[in-house]
């Protein structure tokens, strides 16, 4: 923690990607747009094409693990309920619950601990309403 | 990385989650030294990069923070046990006594009032006080001590002379002096009591009934029964001694003395 600090590294204020009130198509599409940069983050990270990840099926077991990364990020940095991630990756509420428990306990690991919380950050980035891809910041 | 004291890493997840959570709540924004949180907490927080100190001396929520908060939340919802995820509020605690070389395994949800005491209320203070609980388990310890239990098995004693010396119909006869003595003990509590409430603590304290189960049965409203079972266990907290009597006037028997009797 103290190198971090040492490079300058800073912490920001919270903030919450607000999802659209009342749920309905509008919270669907922001979760869809979540879903879809989480990925992009994932894919790179993991090493797993994005067809892959997006798959319906389980696929191999480093696109299966990609996979609970992704929903797992969903689930604790955008503050989705496991049943809108199960929504929006297409995959039933327990899947998604399982996943995150999986990610929770392989997190004791320090180097993959690490890989979260940098995910983390990412993801935190990607999912900012501030965020456009097209424009840039 | 900062290493929390691991040797009370729960008591310290349960401070973190506190705090975390009170940010959360009061709008991602607390006043410095506001609230019960120890000044301590605040300063782990902070090494931590979980909450950011703003220019008018408030603590803030920062994105770090919400996540960790958020795991914490979800970790306790899924039941995953990961190291340190045990707080006290986790719902089939298993305690274990030692006794001896040997380590037993106890379930301290077994009984209602564990849960009553586990739960808190808006002020997060615990449903029924120490001295209730306390109560309500010696009513059960003596109540299993006394084998006042019905019997669960079928009863062919009576039925032929397999072993005539020790088996009869009737139990009592069998029971030795200190299990009689806890009959004759449950029997003061419960008269102490009264009528009224003496069915509730048997079907709570020692049967373990839910208070749901004894709302139905009695045929009260709902979430009634919490309320009269905390009257009886105050009852039987005041029969045992187990709080003071001041308001009556007197205290609980500390010393027996005969008339003239001085402490020396």
């Amino acid at each position: 923690m103290e190198t971090m600090l040492e490079v300058g590294f800073h912490y920001l204020p919270s903030e919450q990607p607000e999802t659209p009130p009342g749920g309905g198509a509008d919270a669907e599409t922001a979760n869809r747009t979540r879903r879809s940069g989480i990925e992009i983050a994932v894919s790179q990270v993991f090493g797993v094409g994005l067809d892959e990840l997006r798959g319906l099926t389980r696929g191999r077991a480093k696109a299966a693990l990609a996979r609970q990364v992704a929903m797992y990020l969903a689930h604790v940095v955008c503050g989705m309920s496991l049943t809108q991630v199960g929504r929006t990756f297409d995959r039933d509420r327990t899947t998604v619950a399982h996943a995150c428990g999986l990610i929770e306990d392989r997190r004791d690991d320090p180097s993959f601990d690490r890989l979260m919380e940098l995910l983390e950050n990412v993801t935190v980035a990607v999912t900012s309403p501030r965020f456009d891809p097209k424009r840039g910041w | 990385m900062v290493n929390m004291a691991d040797s009370d890493g729960s008591d310290w997840q349960a401070a973190i989650r506190r705090a975390l959570k009170a940010l959360a709540v009061r709008e991602a924004k607390a006043a410095k030294g506001a609230g019960d949180i120890a000044t301590d907490v605040w300063g782990v927080l902070e090494r931590r990069g979980w909450v950011v100190a703003e220019a008018d001396g408030a603590w803030r929520l920062s994105n770090a923070g919400r996540i960790h908060l958020k795991r914490l939340l979800s970790r306790g919802a899924s039941g995953s046990l990961g190291p340190g995820a045990a707080t006290a509020s986790s719902g089939a605690q298993a305690g274990r006594i030692a006794r001896g070389r040997r380590d037993a395994h106890v379930n301290l949800a077994e009984s209602p009032l564990a849960w009553l005491r586990r739960r808190t209320d808006a002020d997060g203070q615990p449903l029924i006080s120490d001295a209730q609980f306390e109560a309500g388990e010696r009513l059960r310890a003596d109540f299993e001590r006394g084998a006042m239990g019905p019997r669960v098995t079928a009863n062919w004693s009576g039925a032929g002379s397999v072993n005539p010396g020790t088996a009869g119909p009737d139990r009592e006869l069998e029971l030795n002096a200190g299990a009689i003595a806890a009959r004759e003990r449950v029997r003061a509590a419960l008269a102490a009591a009264g009528p009224e409430l003496s069915g509730i603590l048997i079907d709570v304290c020692c049967h373990l009934k839910g208070l749901a189960e004894v709302e139905r049965a009695a045929g009260w409203p709902q979430r009634t029964a919490k309320v009269v079972l905390l009257m009886a266990l105050s009852t039987l907290a005041r029969h045992y001694g187990l709080v003071s009597r001041e308001r009556e006037g007197r205290g609980p028997v500390r010393h027996w003395g005969a008339d003239g009797y001085r402490p020396g």
